[in-house]
């Protein structure tokens, strides 16, 4: 049985799905069509309906899918094979995100930071001139005594 | 045995969930252009598309065991997957400015019928990109991914009243957008 459509329900059936009645719901299509045919009204707003249609058509199809990524897509099963052997998160997250492509850098860094940081302050200790310590102290308004030096074991 | 491309796809995605790689090669070569597209025309940025894609494939990959067939079919569930990505993607990233000759009138001499289709053209391109997400992923399901408007409801998780007024609003827009090209 085919459901009574008003024109109403024409007017949004085409405001939604455009000019083109065999992409409207199933279930509205006949009644609806039947209803098209004998509203010169709704008939117009179809036409109107259709110059958005086409312009949406004319819009180029993006390229496909190229040889070295369907590629990327088919090394996904090894490369999760190898990451859980690997067992680790970074590695894991390196080998198949996308993103992951910066993790590496990212570890670099990281790495680089941490052995500035260790030399830089290694340096410091080995290198502490008093008066330099005591000049920064008095910038701070601290002044060492006795005590300090002892809590320190020095 | 029938040939890998009659299987249904429900069927290779169990498979995979067992770890068959074929079944899931097969699933790449189906339907790893359809989602490229799907996530292009989202995104409106190819290297970005890719990424959102191997995801989607990994997480098949990772998470096949998951897939519940008798709640959805596996395209409206893989399309759900690309679509949750791709929308991730546009809520962290700030928009990236498209290169000036991006896909811009060249001056190359052109009839005026030409002419007038290329920025007509361009006035789509613009009018897409300027639509609200959720209403641009309405537009790609169902204009052009070719979905059906139920299928396009569920792989958005509305009801099919949302997702016409979706479409009404997304093409009211384009219509306001296309005002002074004649087609």
């Amino acid at each position: 049985m085919t459901k009574q459509l008003t024109t109403n329900r024409i007017k949004e059936l085409i405001a939604a799905y455009g000019g083109d009645p065999a992409r409207w719901p199933d279930e509205e299509r006949t009644a609806a069509e039947a209803v098209l045919e004998a509203s010169p009204e709704a008939q117009l707003l179809l036409k109107e309906a259709q110059r958005i249609d086409a312009a949406l058509a004319a819009r180029p199809a993006p390229v496909p899918a190229d040889g070295a990524f369907v590629d990327r897509l088919m090394a996904i099963p090894a490369e999760a094979a190898t990451a859980t052997q690997n067992n680790g998160l970074l590695s894991r997250l390196a080998a198949l995100m996308p993103m992951g492509r910066a993790i590496p850098q990212a570890a670099a860094l990281g790495v680089a930071f941490f052995l500035g940081a260790g030399i830089g302050f290694a340096e410091l200790g080995q290198t502490a001139d008093p008066e330099i310590f005591d000049a920064s102290a008095y910038a701070f308004g601290y002044t060492p005594d006795e005590a300090d030096f002892e809590e320190f074991g020095t | 045995m029938a040939p890998g491309n009659e299987v249904p796809d429900e069927e290779l995605v169990a498979r995979v969930a067992a770890g068959d790689r074929t079944a899931y090669a097969l699933l790449v070569e189906r339907h790893a252009d359809r989602q490229l597209g799907f996530a292009c025309r989202v995104l409106s940025n190819r290297e970005a598309a890719e990424d959102v894609v191997q995801e989607a494939f990994l997480k098949l990959w990772t998470h096949a065991g998951r897939f519940n067939p008798a709640a959805a079919k596996f395209t409206t569930w893989f399309y759900r997957v690309v679509m949750n990505r791709c929308l991730d993607v546009k809520r962290r990233k700030r928009p990236v400015a498209l290169p000036e000759d991006y896909d811009a009138i060249d001056d190359a001499p052109v009839s005026d019928e030409a002419l007038a289709a290329k920025q007509r053209a361009e006035a789509v391109r613009k009018g897409l990109d300027g639509l609200p997400e959720r209403q641009r992923v309405a537009v790609s399901l169902f204009y052009f991914e070719g979905l059906r408007a139920r299928e396009a409801a569920e792989v958005m998780e509305v009801g099919i009243k949302a997702f016409e007024s979706l479409l009404v609003r997304a093409r009211k827009q384009l219509a306001k957008d296309l005002q002074g090209f004649d087609g």
